[in-house]
């Protein structure tokens, strides 16, 4: 129910969400990276608030794609998987908190290695359908902006393993 | 790497219950190939289900029935929006979408099937987080087409005077807020703020709305079956905004309510 006058304040809430006014597609056919990166960011800010009106601001993405970008975050710097114990029902948790996850597409989701593989030049040499699966799981964690990474570093760091997964 | 906004493209949309009737005698038992619009068009209703239904459960057969077999003018809108971003999908999910197309299928289980599932989201769904702002508008120029009434004789005189208003009064968007909770004081904040981007983007086509757009494409993700149910309350509450007074003292306070 709405409060009298409570619709107008709350209009006004949101048309005061993006800090300044942005061009996010430029001539009507093109996005501007930086422009909706900064865009995303001022509505990710107002997700308490908006929440508040019930809108929830959580961006949906396969729990492949999360579970990726939580295995970059947390053990990037590592070379191997092997010399941590990694909770992988834990993580999934996780990444229902973060995203907003689907359960349609769940399959494969079995070990680190399998989901974000260390070397994944060496692990599908033999296996281009296994390489195509995982280069194009990657492409919109590093492409064209970053969404999903509160790490900056780990979201760097992606982008040169990407750029290696696309050549070999 | 460049991102386009989509190119919206003709199509050719095969009805679900039409691969049904055309697939009949297979449909329980042998695995059937698909032709690429037939393929193309349940990618896009399964792109629909998904954006809505993120989490299957039983409870929820109905409503993905809604969508699978295009009960509603206002669902399909999301299935015809997803259409356009598998229309522009780029070379490397075409040659996934490819594969796809060479593959046979069990009909009766075919939106369950986790490797389109997984395509969909991967290619289509999560690309929502970028296209939300393409989404929220696509969908607000449509769904005005069907709570904005325009039959009424007096529509054009009421359209005149709201364009007029804005035009002087450019700042004062707020005042249909104003209106629309005064005609309608049992909205919810969401119907409410969907309604104030509705009749923004009808008669003042500000087309720079980006935050309207967005939150536009969040409200519609998770209460569409609700939006579709009460459309005949959306168009009463706006002809009873419409019929309200639009006066025009050129900026000296504004409206009278």
């Amino acid at each position: 129910m709405i409060i009298s006058g409570n619709l107008v304040e709350t209009y006004k809430t949101i048309e005061g969400l993006p800090k300044r006014k942005y061009q996010v597609i430029r001539g009507g056919r093109y996005y501007d990276k930086e422009e909706l990166e900064s865009f995303i960011k001022d509505l990710e800010g107002g997700s308490k608030t908006l929440e508040g009106f019930r809108i929830i601001i959580k961006e949906e993405l396969s729990m492949r794609r999360a579970l990726i970008v939580l295995l970059q975050e947390g053990y990037y710097k590592l070379k191997s998987y092997d010399d941590v114990i990694i909770d992988l029902i834990q993580l999934q948790n996780k990444a229902k908190i973060r995203f907003l996850i689907g359960n349609r597409d769940q399959e494969g989701l079995t070990y680190p290695e399998r989901i974000h593989p260390k070397n994944p030049c060496a692990r599908y040499e033999y296996n281009n359908t296994a390489k195509m699966h995982y280069k194009t799981a990657l492409r919109i964690l590093v492409n064209p902006i970053n969404i999903y990474f509160i790490d900056e570093k780990a979201h760097e760091h992606l982008k040169t393993v990407y750029e290696d997964v696309l050549i070999c | 790497m460049e991102l386009k906004t989509l190119d919206f493209k003709n199509y050719h949309h095969v009805r679900f219950d039409e691969i049904e009737k055309k697939y009949k005698e297979e449909f329980n038992s042998e695995p059937m190939s698909l032709s690429e619009a037939e393929l193309k068009s349940i990618l896009a209703l399964l792109f629909s289900i998904q954006f809505h239904y993120p989490v299957s459960s039983n409870d929820q057969i109905e409503k993905v029935n809604d969508i699978l077999y295009e009960r509603h003018r206002i669902i399909n809108l999301t299935t015809r929006f997803g259409r356009q971003m598998i229309e522009n999908l780029d070379d490397a999910y075409l040659e996934w979408f490819n594969e796809l197309l060479d593959r046979r299928y069990h009909l009766s289980e075919i939106i369950k099937d986790i490797e389109l599932n997984n395509f969909v989201h991967l290619a289509v769904t999560d690309y929502m987080a970028i296209r939300k702002i393409e989404f929220g508008k696509f969908f607000l120029n449509e769904w005005s087409k069907s709570i904005i009434d325009t039959s009424s004789y007096y529509f054009d005189s009421y359209s005149r005077n709201i364009k007029k208003y804005f035009d002087d009064n450019p700042e004062k968007i707020w005042v249909v807020a104003e209106k629309i909770e005064k005609a309608n004081p049992s909205l919810t904040t969401r119907e409410g703020l969907l309604l104030i981007f509705t009749l923004k983007e009808y008669f003042i086509k500000p087309n720079d709305s980006i935050v309207d757009y967005a939150i536009t494409n969040y409200i519609v993700r998770d209460n569409i079956h609700e939006l579709n149910l009460k459309r005949s309350v959306y168009m009463s509450t706006i002809r009873e905004v419409l019929n309200q007074k639009w006066n025009l003292n050129k900026g000296k306070g504004g409206p009278r309510l």
